[in-house]
This record gives C-alpha cells, sequence and structure tokens, in this order.
C-alpha cells in the first residue's frame, strides 16, 4: 500500500472562468460492470457540459504513483469516484477537493456529510411502482440493518404513508438476524395484502443464502416481493428499480458542479431516483397480475413468462 | 528370476509414485469437494437446528463420508451426523481461507471448510466488503476406497509387471534359440563326426553369421569327405598292388622251394648212388688189402708194402669221400624234412 504514504494533493480551482477539470476514478473492471461505468461515465460527461471530464481507471492493485501523476497533471478541482475501490483510494490519498460518491450503495449514516448518489432507490418510486401493479397491497415488509439503512428506511416510512402503505421494518445485525427475520416475515405474510422489500444491502439481503430461501417460500406462498437490484428480478422477483446509468452519471455531474459552487454547502448522498423499471412476467402470473400490454411498455425490461 | 525381480521393483516403483499422486489428487479432489458441500451448506447455517442436522446428515450419506458435523463460527461443534466418531481437534482459530486437510487418522481425512457468505460475488458497487463467517463443515472422509484403489493399482501393475517379464523372457529364450539353436546344432554335427559318422551335414539357418558358420564348416565337411574318397581309393590301390606283389613273390617262392626240393632229391639221389659204389670201392678196397696181407711172405715185400700203402691212401680217400658224402645226404636230408 505504497499510496498510503503519499502526502494530500490539493487540487487547483479555476479563479479565471476557464473550464476546471473534473476527475473521475473508476475501477478497471470485467462485463457486466465495465459497461455500467462506461454508461455512468457518459452520463457525466453529458451532465458537466461547462467542465473539462478527466477519467481514470484504477487497476486492482492500483498504482498509486501513476494515479499521483495524473493527478498532478490534470489537477481535479472535484472528484467523482464510482465504486467500492475508487472512494477507498479517495478517502486514502486524502485529496483536498470536493468529493462526490457515485455507483456505490453508500449510506449516508457511514459516510455522513459526502455528497454523492448511492444504489438505494428511493422508496417512494418502489411504492408508487407496487401500487401500479398490485393495488390492493396495503403492507410492506422490509428487513434492514439500523447501523446501515436507517435513513432510507425513515425515508420509506414517509413514502409508505404518503402511498397508502404500512411499512413493517424489521432490524438485523447480520446475515443470521436477517435469515431468522426474514423466516418470519415469510410466515406472517399475508398473501393478499402484503408484500416484502428486499433493500441493497447485500449483508442483509444475501443472494447465496436469503434470496433463494425468499424466492423460494414467497413463490410458495403467492408473496410479492420487490427489489431495486436487477439480479434479484432475474431469480424469481416480482419487479425492481435499477439506476438508468446515464442519468446517473448526469445526477453526479450536477452534483460535483454544486460542490465546485458551494464547496462547504451541507451535503449527503441521497437515494437513487435515476432508474428504470424491470418486471418478471412469470412471477406476475403466478401472482395472478393482470399486467396489460399498455401496463408492460411502461417498464424498460421485461423478463418474458418462459 | 532376475528379469522378474526387475520388472517387480520397477512395477513397485512406479506403483508407488502413482500411488503418491493419486492421493494428491483424491485430496486436492476431497477439498474441493469438501469446499462446495460448505458453500452448499450457507443457507443451512441461517437455518434451526433441526435443519442443520438434517444437513449433516446428508453430508454423511454422501459416497465415501463417514461423518460430518457443522461447526459454529468459534469452531465448537454445532451438530453432528448420526453415529459420528470423535472427533479431531478443532480447526486452526485463525479464519481459513478454503477447505483444508485438519486432521488424519487411520481410517479418516478430517477436511475442515469455512462457510462464508457475500466473499465470492461481491460487486464492485458494494460499499461494504468485508464477508461474514457463518461457521464451518467438518467431513471425515473414509479412506477405504482410495485404499482399495491402491491396493487394485498395485495388484494389476504387479500382474502387468509379470506378465511383461515373462513376455520378455520367452522373447529373450526364443531370441536365443534363434542365436544359439543353430550353434548347439552344430556342436552336435562335430560330436557325430567325432564318433564317426562322415556324412552329418549342418542344417544351414538362423542368424547371417551362423549360416556362415554352418556354410564354411559343411564346405570343409564336403572337402574333408572328397580327402578321404580319395585316400580310400589310393588304400584299394595300394592294396591291390601289394596282393599281386605278394602273388608274385609267392610264385617265386614256390618256385624256389620247388627248385631246392628238386636240388635236395638230387643231391638224396646222387649221394645215395655216389655211396653205393664208394661202399663197393671201400669193401673192395679193404678185402683187397686182406688179401695182400695173406700174400706176406710170399710176395715181395716192397711190393705188398706199396700196395699196403696204396691201399691205404685209396681206403683213407674213400672213406673221407664217404664222409663228405654223408655230410651232403644228411645236408639234403635236413632239407628235404629229414634228419
Amino acid at each position: 500500500m505504497a499510496f498510503l504514504l503519499v502526502g494530500g494533493w490539493s487540487g487547483a480551482v479555476a479563479k479565471d472562468g476557464a473550464p476546471r477539470v473534473v476527475a473521475v476514478l473508476y475501477p478497471e473492471t470485467e462485463a457486466p460492470y465495465r459497461q455500467i461505468f462506461a454508461e455512468i461515465l457518459d452520463g457525466i460527461q453529458r451532465g458537466a457540459t461547462g467542465e473539462t471530464v478527466r477519467s481514470y481507471a484504477l487497476s486492482e492493485p492500483p498504482d498509486a504513483a501513476g494515479l499521483r501523476q495524473w493527478l498532478d497533471r490534470e489537477k481535479p478541482a472535484v472528484t467523482i469516484t464510482l465504486g467500492r475501490l475508487a472512494t477507498k483510494i479517495y478517502e486514502t490519498f486524502g485529496l483536498g477537493v470536493p468529493h462526490v460518491v457515485g455507483a456505490l450503495d453508500a449510506s449516508p449514516q457511514q459516510m455522513p456529510g459526502r455528497a454523492g448518489v448511492g444504489l438505494a432507490v428511493d422508496p417512494a418510486l418502489l411504492f408508487a411502482t407496487l401500487k401500479q401493479l398490485a393495488p390492493t397491497k396495503r403492507r410492506v415488509w422490509v428487513v434492514f440493518d439500523p447501523s446501515y439503512d436507517r435513513w432510507l428506511i425513515d425515508l420509506a416510512q414517509q413514502a409508505a404513508s404518503s402511498s397508502g402503505l404500512k411499512l413493517e421494518a424489521l432490524g438485523a445485525r447480520d446475515l443470521r438476524e436477517s435469515a431468522r427475520q426474514f423466516t418470519s416475515v415469510l410466515q406472517a405474510a399475508d398473501p393478499a395484502t402484503d408484500a416484502i422489500w428486499l433493500v441493497a444491502d447485500a449483508r442483509i439481503t444475501d443472494s447465496e443464502t436469503i434470496l433463494p430461501l425468499v424466492v423460494e417460500k414467497s413463490w410458495q406462498r403467492r408473496l410479492l416481493v420487490f427489489s431495486n437490484n436487477l439480479q434479484h428480478i432475474k431469480r424469481g422477483v416480482l419487479f425492481g428499480l435499477f439506476p438508468d446509468n446515464t442519468l446517473l452519471g448526469q445526477r453526479l455531474a450536477e452534483l460535483a458542479e454544486r460542490a465546485l459552487r458551494a464547496p462547504s454547502a451541507p451535503s449527503s448522498i441521497e437515494v437513487l431516483r435515476a432508474v428504470k423499471r424491470a418486471i418478471n412476467l412469470k412471477i406476475a402470473a403466478h401472482l395472478d397480475l393482470a399486467i396489460d400490454q399498455a401496463l408492460e411498455r411502461q417498464f424498460d425490461l421485461v423478463l418474458p413468462v418462459w | 528370476m532376475g528379469l522378474l525381480a526387475l520388472a517387480l521393483a520397477s512395477s513397485l516403483s512406479s506403483s508407488g509414485f502413482v500411488a503418491w499422486r493419486l492421493e494428491n489428487k483424491a485430496l486436492a479432489l476431497l477439498g474441493d469437494v469438501t469446499e462446495q458441500l460448505a458453500d452448499d451448506s450457507r443457507l443451512v447455517f441461517l437455518e434451526s437446528e433441526a435443519t442443520a442436522f438434517v444437513r449433516a446428515a446428508r453430508i454423511a450419506a454422501f459416497p465415501g463420508v463417514r461423518q460430518a458435523a457443522l461447526l459454529k463460527p468459534d469452531a465448537e461443534v454445532w451438530v453432528s451426523s448420526t453415529g459420528a466418531g470423535p472427533w479431531p481437534p478443532a480447526p486452526p482459530a485463525n479464519r481459513l481461507s478454503r477447505a483444508t486437510l485438519a486432521h488424519e487418522d487411520r481410517d479418516c481425512w478430517y477436511f475442515v471448510a469455512p462457510v462464508r457468505t457475500g466473499a465470492n460475488d461481491l460487486s464492485p458497487l458494494a460499499a461494504r466488503g468485508d464477508d461474514q463467517l457463518l461457521g464451518y463443515v467438518l467431513i471425515g472422509w473414509r479412506k477405504t476406497p482410495l485404499s482399495h484403489l491402491l491396493g487394485w493399482l498395485f495388484v494389476i501393475n504387479g500382474a502387468l509387471a509379470v506378465a511383461l517379464a515373462a513376455a520378455i523372457f520367452a522373447a529373450l529364450h526364443a531370441f536365443l534359440r534363434r542365436l544359439t539353436g543353430p550353434l548347439d546344432h552344430l556342436a552336435g554335427v562335430m560330436r557325430r563326426m567325432r564318433d564317426g559318422e562322415t556324412n552329418a551335414r549342418v542344417n544351414v539357418a538362423g542368424p547371417a553369421e551362423t549360416r556362415e558358420i554352418g556354410l564354411v564348416f559343411n564346405s570343409l565337411l564336403e572337402r574333408l569327405e572328397r580327402n578321404r574318397i580319395a585316400l580310400e581309393r589310393q588304400r584299394a590301390l595300394l592294396e591291390s598292388e601289394v596282393r599281386i606283389r605278394t602273388q608274385d613273390l609267392s610264385a617265386a617262392r614256390d618256385l624256389a622251394l620247388t627248385a631246392d626240393r628238386h636240388k635236395s632229391a638230387f643231391l638224396a639221389a646222387m649221394t645215395h648212388e655216389m655211396r653205393t659204389p664208394l661202399q663197393s670201392i671201400i669193401g673192395y678196397t679193404q678185402e683187397s688189402d686182406k688179401q695182400l696181407q695173406y700174400l706176406e711172405g710170399d710176395a715181395d715185400p716192397a711190393i705188398t708194402d706199396t700196395l699196403a700203402e696204396y691201399f691205404g691212401i685209396v681206403l683213407g680217400s674213400a672213406k673221407e669221400l664217404l664222409q663228405r658224402i654223408n655230410q651232403v645226404l644228411e645236408l639234403a636230408a635236413h632239407e628235404a624234412g629229414r634228419t
């Protein structure tokens, strides 16, 4: 970890109105994440119209000296980090320029005062889609880690109230508690009126243990489950909202410009509103949901019945 | 025996090497299977103890497994399969990254694999990258199947080695027979010739060198035979000449003997014929001498004395001649086979 020994760097901010450099750090990855980061980068390019966007792909392990030289040359005024690795490196380098976090399921509880967009979808959007697909649902169950997603659940409570739903939020500190909570939810939930929401936190909604359990039991009990993870939809969840990467990039560019304009303004990681919608028609058919063509067309990704 | 010993030694060493490789491969495979079974047991660690017990029993029913246990994150045994024997010492306190051979006894290998979540498919978009240790899966794998396999390996390799040694021995034997057979045949022909057989010949066969020897030997025999026949002819010729000479000599001898007999007969006859008149001479001489003595005093003494002297000389000469004739007669009688 040679870069730990490298001193802080303070980017220059142009005083003469010349275009400033927006540095984007992102990890060098394989498919499908390479495509995701490329789309977000494209969105940032589109959004940062008045600035110069420069991107740097971080290898694993990162080349600290190379990154240092690149930063010395580019002298960014603001840095957008995409993904876990880039954010970690930014924190390690201690760059003295405004920072915007993106493409990360970041929690404002864990990163207070940091600007950015997390991967947690705005609960209001999720509930709106739920009501659109299954107007009879009255209650939404969710299992979450209070130390990580309390902020999201607070938002969800408000959104649920606005949507005429009751949110039953059950805390779980680890996977074992999560499994216990989900087991009880899957037994207690009423298929006629209840739905289950899977949060983005992988420690709570583990795709290898919890997801198979939820998918199997919900299929047996004909329970409606929704998520904001596209992989969940493919594996048996009715619907989900997932990032519109280009729009997410544009939003990150807006936040970067805002940070340049008012570096000291309070900021926080916000919920994801730039989303696309996906639906699994096989699950919909199993739940006897009427999805007509017009409704189907409102979804960006439709998984067919077969 | 040397060949068999060499083949068996080679078979043992190769079997030992293969057994060593096979055991390493088997241990790697068992580690992989243990890890797979641990991965498949993630959900069980989040469920009840009864479910965990069923899972342990299912793992124990897996082919080759004697016993299985699920351990808590602190390595304490949570559930064990039915009939599980004593468990080996707990896995090392430090967190295992993958399945490890924790213990080994006479009957089993004990593999322990950690059960984790979140580490395998960690997304670069996930903020919390640390995985969670749910516990461990501990499996006692029987050694018997591999032992049987290795036993068969040694048996089959040994049998193959023996068969190979036999084949090599047979081939070597055939080769040596092909090599030494013509030589043995040659030696036999030589012995027969030593014992007197003359028309024996070598059967020209086998390798080129041996055939060459046979051809040369046969050629020598042909030459010897020709020389022998020539000698036989020469000897017969000599014998016939000797016979002729002998006949000639015999005839000459017979002729000589005949002549000798004729000579002896002639001598005998002649001496006999000569003695008779000589006897008459002697007798008449002696009678004359007697008569002369009667005349003594009547006749002139000078005359009578001279006559007496003369009669004495005639008688003496006659007796000497008679003695000579008797000697000749005796010789003739002796030659004639008479004494």
